[in-house]
């Protein structure tokens, strides 16, 4: 199907954001943080508002995925532990997942979609982590949310979708590949132009946009690398399922960009083999 | 610049622009790198960065130490005197946890503690990409100053570059250690090989300076020899000979040979020490009995003493083994060193030869007492090193190749012992030497001093032995034929002449003798074919060659063919008996008969000698004839002969010539054989019609 | 006490070796770096469950089933070799777990 306005990315984005817009209480954290007058004191008040959320934040605080050595028991003392932005991430994190409900489960079990999102999500974080990068959540947003786009497929142009799914396994094709040659570009390009809507940093937005052509990204190459890689590791250990029946294949000038060694990548599995769970839990809410 | 007041959410682009105006990297440490202090300069430079941007009260870097586990303060600010607190701060935070924390992440972990004041503790990891450089500490008072997100952002970027100059920093020591590492070890090394070339150099100016005294020192003997050869050709060749001119010439060949002996010994010390240096000097131990060496040595010394009127004793210290197992000829060599240098370097007084054998470490130990000059104290050291003697005005004096001591010291210690030397100027030199015996059982000791006695040897000339049985010898020229008669008649055996190998062939199978001498070179059947023949016979007796070729190839040569052994032409006495007292056996009856005849004086020998002189005449124009006529057998056959001839009649110089032409012909080189003929030609002249 | 097995910090350095006898200076670097817990000797733990191990038939079995979904993957590249041997013992452990 060649590009006709319907189809184009700028198009399908602008139905979305008409429908979706960011959570409350992500927009007031914001806000609170751009304040350079406020204080930690202040955030921490506006997350309380919240009980659920401060309920998985805090849950997540004290779990493996951070591995604090001193129990964390209110916000404040999580917001020293982790530090604004970071927790700031985590906020977005949790939120996001509110705006992609009505999806029907013959298309995408959303399950599979969010826990193969939730471990690209740790596994970018770790790479970060290891990286030395002054705030790792926003790694851990990036890779949660690296595949929306494709939901948005799912949502807008369900049809569309399972053709295409359907011509991948026929060929024996990778999805995103079979998604630049029927619509001209993928879920990758949708999911950036989803965040630019949001108005959301740029360091997200590339990062998402090219997380399948990491060298194509001008601003933050090494963010699309740490996603691009981050995809491939959760992909190739099968933990959930966003669409590709199949691995994608590495781009080594990413993996160089890194500055890693090989053994680096035993010391991220096990991370993510410790940190998973709770990352789901944090996520998805549900006990295991 | 103050921080915006609470109710503007707008930050001041001014205020921006400033705080990062803080960021230019403070250029300061950077013309202190590759300094001890350049650390410091580092913290120095970003301590003022980051109290631009937050004003802290107090604060400090830390570094991790040698084993990377433990942190210390390593710079804090404003002064030494902040160090405890801080400390303690930085103790409780690790305690706390808060201070792993910070490790863990790029960013401010910042805590509130409450002391007398409410302070503000900011901690933040100081690292790169890929490696953790230090910590970072900071403190103020909270109720001074709230810290912004914008503040908090600019401390890590400040960090983050002081990191990486810290790590730079660190690398540029290195690179500088390895730098000087580098110009030490050259400049090691360029010592060391300025001082090998001195040391090649100064070897060098030795072996110059020996050479320039051996010239002198080989020179020296040669004129005596020329010069008195002449004198005795003068004495010799007059129309009338006298009886005085003749013992004139007797003694004045003594002098000849006693300059030969000594020219031969400086040569052979030379080619030893050439071996030495080479690595190649031959040891062959096997057992034998001291005494005789050692006598032979005082029979040897004592013409050099009883010369310059010196007493020269040798005691024994009993028990005293009757067989060491050892190499003679080297413990001969060195005790006619140390007892020739004993005797030159003395003017009066005595010479004493001491030795001793212990059982406990079964070693004999010999000790050469003189009363000559002695040895300065700072020379003693060199003495044994080659081509130094005390000084080169010594060798002047004294002569000497310089090379006796340290062949000495190579030969005891190639033996298995050791030589050291103890000595007062003026008063004289005590050299002591010590070589290892092999097992020498006690019982095998001699107790008494006649026990030692019967071991004396004979006077100095060659002791003609006794013995008995029947030789069989060939030989196809008769003057050689009769002088080789003239040798068995002498030691008493009954000898058989044969002029050819057919002749001896018979007479060997006919007689079956106790020996044969079995010329090499002759005419119709040669000695090698005879030889091969009496073996293919079964003939197993000794069969000696005469020849005048000695190579180590031919020697084996003769080996393989069937001979036993052979003498070497021109005949020396001495090895001549000693051959035949391999092979035959003493006439106890004769034993008494001990005879130092006078060999030279002997009339037979005299008839024999003027015979050859007189046909040299002859065949020497036999050898020219047959070179002119180009018959190469004849021609090198006659040489052949003639070279074995010359020497054993007293005239060694037509030997040596005859040596010389055979070898130029056989390389084909005429030019010289031609003029050699000339020169024979005129040595054959003077023999006969001396001027 | 002495250190039963050694410990690593977050960043995968070696912080405690093996036998280490534990002293104030020990516990001071593991607060240091963050380390929560450690192994001692002699402790309550009994040792640790030795790895199971796979049968060659299933390795093999694994390898054929991920066979396809590795099949847009340079295995020449040693990131990727890495995952696909880190997949194979996951699968071959969950056949053998499975029956």
């Amino acid at each position: 199907m060649p590009n006709s306005p319907s189809t184009s990315p700028e198009n399908i984005i602008k139905r979305v954001s008409t429908v979706a817009s960011l959570p409350q209480i992500f927009m007031k954290v914001e806000e609170t943080l751009n304040n350079p007058a406020s204080s930690s004191i202040h955030l921490a008040k506006v997350i309380e508002e919240d009980p659920a959320l401060t309920g998985r934040l805090l849950r997540l605080a004290n779990s493996a995925y951070y591995g604090f050595s001193a129990k964390i028991e209110s916000v404040n003392h999580a917001i020293t532990a982790m530090g604004t932005q970071q927790l700031r991430e985590l906020v977005l994190a949790c939120s996001v997942l509110k705006l992609f409900k009505d999806i029907p489960e013959e298309l995408v079990n959303m399950e599979l979609f969010w826990r193969h999102s939730i471990a690209c999500g740790v596994v970018a974080r770790a790479i970060a982590h290891l990286r030395f990068e002054s705030n790792i959540e926003r790694y851990f947003v990036a890779g949660l949310l690296h595949d929306v786009g494709r939901l948005i497929l799912f949502m807008q142009k369900p049809n569309v979708m399972l053709n295409m799914i359907q011509l991948a396994q026929q060929k024996q094709q990778l999805l995103y590949r079979v998604e630049n040659e029927v619509l001209g570009f993928n879920h990758a390009k949708l999911g950036g132009l989803l965040m630019a809507s949001w108005k959301l940093s740029p360091r997200l937005i590339e990062s998402i946009s090219w997380h399948h052509a990491p060298t194509m990204a001008k601003q933050f190459p090494i963010d699309a690398a740490i996603i691009h890689t981050a995809d491939i590791i959760a992909n190739a250990l099968e933990l959930g399922n966003s669409g590709e029946k199949m691995v994608p294949n590495l781009k080594p000038a990413a993996w160089d960009s890194l500055g890693l060694e090989i053994n680096a990548l035993e010391k991220i599995i096990s991370i993510l083999d410790q940190q998973y769970q709770h990352g789901v839990r944090f996520i998805l809410g549900e006990e295991e | 610049m103050d921080a915006p007041t609470q109710t503007t959410q707008i930050i001041d682009l001014q205020y921006l622009l400033d705080k990062l105006d803080t960021l230019m990297t403070p250029e300061d440490y950077l013309s202190q790198s590759s300094n001890q202090h350049s650390t410091s300069a580092i913290f120095s430079a970003f301590s003022l960065q980051i109290r631009q941007i937050i004003p802290f009260e107090t604060l400090g870097f830390l570094m991790p130490d040698e084993d990377r586990l433990d942190f210390s303060l390593c710079s804090c600010w404003p002064n030494a005197e902040v160090f405890e607190e801080l400390q303690s701060h930085v103790d409780r935070l690790i305690n706390s946890g808060n201070f792993s924390l910070a490790l863990d992440q790029n960013r401010p972990v910042i805590t509130h503690h409450e002391s007398e004041q409410l302070h503000l503790e900011v901690l933040h990891v100081l690292a790169t990409r890929s490696k953790i450089i230090g910590m970072f500490i900071g403190i103020t008072h909270e109720s001074n100053q709230k810290l912004n997100q914008l503040q908090l952002k600019l401390l890590t970027i400040i960090l983050a570059h002081c990191a990486y100059a810290l790590d730079a920093d660190a690398l540029t020591q290195q690179i500088n250690q390895h730098k000087n590492m580098l110009e030490d070890v050259v400049e090691k090394r360029t010592a060391q090989l300025i001082k090998a070339k001195d040391l090649a150099e100064s070897a060098n100016r030795a072996k110059s300076e020996f050479l320039s005294n051996m010239s002198h020192e080989l020179r020296t003997p040669l004129t005596s020899i020329i010069g008195y050869a002449e004198q005795i050709k003068d004495k010799l060749t007059q129309q009338q000979v006298s009886k005085k001119n003749l013992e004139d010439a007797v003694k004045q060949s003594q002098i000849i040979v006693r300059n030969g002996k000594h020219l031969f010994q400086i040569i052979n010390d030379v080619l030893d020490l050439s071996k030495i240096e080479a690595g190649r000097l031959e040891i062959e131990k096997f057992c034998f009995n001291p005494v005789e060496i050692i006598e032979e040595v005082k029979s040897a010394v004592s013409v050099l003493s009883k010369e310059k009127g010196l007493f020269l004793a040798v005691h024994y210290n009993l028990p005293f083994p009757a067989e060491i197992y050892s190499d003679p000829t080297r413990l001969k060599q060195i005790l006619l060193n140390l007892c020739s240098n004993a005797i030159k370097f003395t003017e009066k007084g005595s010479i004493q030869i001491e030795a001793n054998f212990t059982q406990q470490s079964q070693m004999l130990y010999f000790n050469i007492r003189d009363q000559g000059i002695g040895i300065p104290s700072d020379k003693l050291d060199l003495i044994f090193e080659p081509f130094q003697q005390a000084d080169n005005s010594t060798s002047r004096r004294f002569g000497g190749s310089g090379l006796g001591l340290v062949i000495c010291k190579h030969l005891s210690e190639a033996l298995g012992g050791t030589i050291s030397v103890t000595s007062q100027e003026t008063k004289g030199s005590t050299f002591s030497f010590s070589i290892p015996t092999g097992k020498v059982a006690y019982e095998d000791l001699l107790q008494t001093q006649s026990d030692l006695f019967k071991y004396h040897l004979k006077d100095e000339q060659v002791n003609i032995p006794q013995l008995q049985g029947k030789v069989v010898f060939s030989e196809d020229w008769l003057d050689n034929q009769q002088l080789i008669s003239l040798l068995l008649d002498s030691v008493g055996v009954e000898n058989i002449a044969t002029s050819n190998g057919e002749e001896a062939l018979e007479k060997v199978l006919e007689l079956s003798p106790d020996l044969v001498l079995m010329d090499i070179q002759m005419p119709i059947m040669d000695g090698k074919e005879a030889t091969q023949l009496l073996r293919a016979c079964g003939y197993a007796g000794p069969i000696i060659a005469l020849t005048a070729n000695v190579l180590k190839e031919e020697v084996d040569n003769y080996l393989a063919l069937g001979f036993d052994g052979f003498l070497a032409k021109p005949i020396s006495r001495q090895a001549f008996y000693n051959t035949l007292k391999q092979y035959l056996s003493e006439n106890d009856q004769n034993n008494t008969k001990k005879q130092s005849m006078n060999w030279e004086c002997s009339s037979k020998y005299q008839t024999m000698k003027t015979n050859f002189a007189l046909g040299l005449e002859q065949r020497f124009h036999e050898i020219q004839q047959a070179y002119q006529q180009q018959d190469s057998s004849q021609f090198a056959s006659l040489i052949h002969a003639l070279k074995g001839a010359g020497g054993s009649f007293g005239y060694p110089e037509v030997t040596e010539i005859s040596k010389q032409i055979e070898q130029a012909y056989k390389e084909q080189q005429y030019a010289i054989v031609e003029r050699k003929l000339s020169q024979l030609k005129t040595i054959v002249q003077h023999i006969n019609f001396p001027q | 006490m002495v250190v039963a097995e050694q410990v690593k910090g977050a960043k995968g350095q070696l912080l405690l070796a093996q036998g280490t006898v534990l002293t104030e200076k020990h516990i001071r670097v593991m607060k240091t770096w963050g380390v929560t817990s450690l192994m001692i000797e002699g402790g309550e733990d009994g040792p640790a469950e030795p790895l199971l191990q796979i049968p060659d038939a299933i390795l093999q079995q694994a390898s054929d089933l991920e066979g396809l979904r590795f099949k847009h993957v340079d295995r020449a590249n040693a990131v990727m070799t890495f995952l696909w041997q880190e997949k194979v013992k996951r699968r071959a452990l969950l056949l053998v777990k499975g029956g």
